[in-house]
């Protein structure tokens, strides 16, 4: 094939500038055994895999961090148990010796491969020249600021003027707060809140170069900001945390709480129980659309390990027009230990909330016979004990029985 | 962009230019701006297939994670393909997504782009329309290649009749590349794709 047609395809194709790029890395090619797959660069930290690959050591640990496999022949790998040091390769290549690319304009260092990225970057040959080039290059009018641009022709370097406003107003605006600061510091005023955040300033764990103290720039100022924000920002979130689970234990225990404490007026009540059915109203009607619907009072007990009792509100199945009233025998803990059957007295007084004098008064004895107050077998006990026809619906919804739609029936139930 | 991905692609991309691919007119990239960040890509269509005497022009972006993620590659020239979307230029292929592996470069991507171009996958298809034409109608689906090759890509098989079906749609018109969409979907078949066009 012929070399020139090679260079010409490829000069055809890569952008003016790329080329003088290029050169330098190429310098820089390391052959292919001592080549990472992963980095195409020399082997670092060389490290070989059970399936006879070499990567350096950072290449192949951020690569098996989300691949459990080798990423030349998709073998899975394990960095346990497969990855081992090459430190065969890695002395081959300590032991090459490269010339710096500069060596044509006198600099005689030879170093490693690995360091001669470093090394180029810092070699003091490394310089532009601008005397070899046929043209002398115009650098930027914001060069004091830090514009690097170099141009041929007045028009190239106004057209960069033009569009490059921005970047020079970020020069400007760096070189201004830098003056600021110097002018600062020069003052001997370092204020009392940055000498603070000086002190807050921790050198990262990973990073020897960093352990010495700040200095007095704004750089390390505010990474020492930053990195207080970060650890803060991090605190806040997770004291948000926090607080929002203690709210919800809180919530929780307050509705634990306000249902104990129903429960301890149910229990320690003494058979004196006094239901307050609200929304009167619309419960009335329900009942009325359907008889089937019932109204039951919650479980109370006549001492604190007693009997336990619920009242029952219904329209009488025999007469609609009468509301029918049950106790009901209701299944407790300690029934075994109770005598059976219950045996007692039972009163009702459904109050009259605007004439005391008209609430209407019963009381009953329990009738040892009936299966109402034998041992319940059900939760609650099928059979109540009451009246059927209580008191006549439109009489309790009109006389004064309800008020702010809540009707008051008072049970007391009392053994003997 | 991160050190390792930029120094990477600057490698690889002098890879490529030395390349005998390069030098045989099969692959091609060019830098699409000097953060080496996106590239773009040429592949010739491979002889034998309705893609020959194509050329295909590829976006490549580079993401930051590189080489431990894929890069992200479409088809910006459209083609008819089951496994490229004749709608977006999404590419399924493995490599570019779970099969990826970090020795792959971007030499090694455009020449398996170029073999998929040889040998589809209509099993594990981008575009479902094209798969079931690939599948039930090989011969016209091999005509619509060669077509959408030969007005997208410079291909050199000019068919005169569906041009003509196009120009058909045109008249009444439709969008060139919506009327092509449709015909292509409905096999050529003039009342349906109009249908599907004016429905």
């Amino acid at each position: 094939m012929d070399p020139n047609k090679i260079k010409n395809a490829s000069e055809g194709i890569a952008p003016m500038g790329i080329t003088a790029l290029t050169e330098t890395i190429l310098t820089n090619q390391p052959e292919s055994r001592y080549e990472c797959p992963v980095c195409l660069n020399w082997l670092r930290d060389p490290v070989i895999t059970t399936c006879g690959h070499k990567f350096c050591k950072s290449c192949i640990t951020s690569w098996l961090q989300n691949s459990g496999h080798c990423p030349i022949d998709n073998i899975n790998l394990s960095m346990k148990v497969d990855i081992f040091p090459d430190n065969y390769t890695k002395r081959e290549i300590q032991e090459q010796r490269m010339s710096c690319p500069f060596a044509t304009k006198g600099c005689a260092v030879k170093v490693t491969p690995l360091d001669l990225d470093s090394h180029i970057a810092s070699c003091e040959f490394n310089q532009p020249e601008a005397s070899s080039q046929s043209q002398v290059k115009v650098p930027c009018s914001f060069s004091a600021v830090g514009c690097k641009e170099t141009f041929d022709t007045q028009e190239d370097m106004n057209e960069h003027l033009h569009t490059d406003v921005q970047t020079h107003m970020s020069f400007l605006m760096n070189a201004y707060s830098k003056i600021q600061i110097d002018n600062d510091i020069s003052n001997a005023s370092m204020d009392a809140k940055e000498q603070e955040a000086m002190l807050l300033w921790e050198p990262s764990k990973d990073g020897a170069a960093s352990t010495s103290p700040p200095v007095n720039n704004t750089s390390a100022l505010i990474r020492a900001l930053y990195e207080r924000v970060v650890v803060l920002e991090q605190r806040n979130r997770e004291l948000d945390i926090v607080i929002a689970n203690i709210s919800k234990q809180l919530s929780a225990f307050a509705v634990a709480k306000m249902k104990q404490n129903n429960d301890l007026i149910l229990r320690y009540c003494m058979g004196n129980y006094i239901w307050k059915i609200d929304n009167f109203k619309a419960r009335l009607e329900a009942m009325q659309k359907d008889h089937f619907k019932m109204l039951y009072s919650p479980g109370f007990y006549t001492s604190p390990n007693g009997y336990r009792f619920c009242v029952r509100l219904n329209i009488s199945p025999q007469n609609p027009q009468c509301f029918a009233l049950h106790v009901h025998l209701m299944k407790t803990e300690y029934d075994d230990c109770l005598e059976w059957p219950f045996n007692g007295r039972i009163s009702f007084a459904m109050i009259n909330q605007y004439n005391p004098e008209l609430t209407q008064r019963d009381t009953m004895m329990s009738n040892s016979t009936l299966i109402a107050f034998r041992k319940p077998s059900t939760e609650i006990c099928v059979r109540g004990f009451g009246y059927t026809e209580y008191a006549v619906v439109n009489d309790v919804a009109r006389n004064g029985f309800v008020k702010d739609d809540t009707l008051i029936v008072r049970v007391h139930i009392k053994c003997v | 962009m991160a050190n390792i991905a930029a120094k990477r692609i600057k490698r690889e991309f002098k890879e490529v230019m030395k390349s005998e691919e390069v030098a045989g007119g099969a692959i091609k990239l060019e830098l699409i701006n000097d953060s080496w960040t996106e590239l773009q890509g040429e592949i010739a269509g491979p002889s034998d297939t309705p893609y020959e005497g194509g050329t295909f022009i590829l976006e490549i972006k580079v993401p930051e994670t590189y080489p431990f993620n894929p890069p992200k590659i479409r088809f910006v020239t459209k083609i008819w393909h089951p496994n490229v979307s004749s709608v977006t230029g999404a590419i399924c292929l493995d490599i570019l997504k779970d099969q990826w592996a970090a020795a792959l470069t971007l030499r090694t991507v455009l020449l398996s782009l170029q073999a998929l171009l040889s040998a589809a996958e209509p099993n594990d298809p981008q575009d479902a329309v094209v798969a079931k034409q690939y599948k039930e109608n090989p011969q016209l689906f091999h005509m619509t290649a060669r077509h959408w090759t030969n007005v997208y890509a410079g291909g050199p098989a000019s068919i005169v009749e569906f041009n003509q079906k196009v120009q058909r749609l045109l008249d009444m018109g439709v969008d060139e590349h919506d009327a092509r969409v449709a015909l292509s979907t409905y096999d050529w078949e003039l009342e349906r794709a109009t249908e599907q066009l004016f429905s």
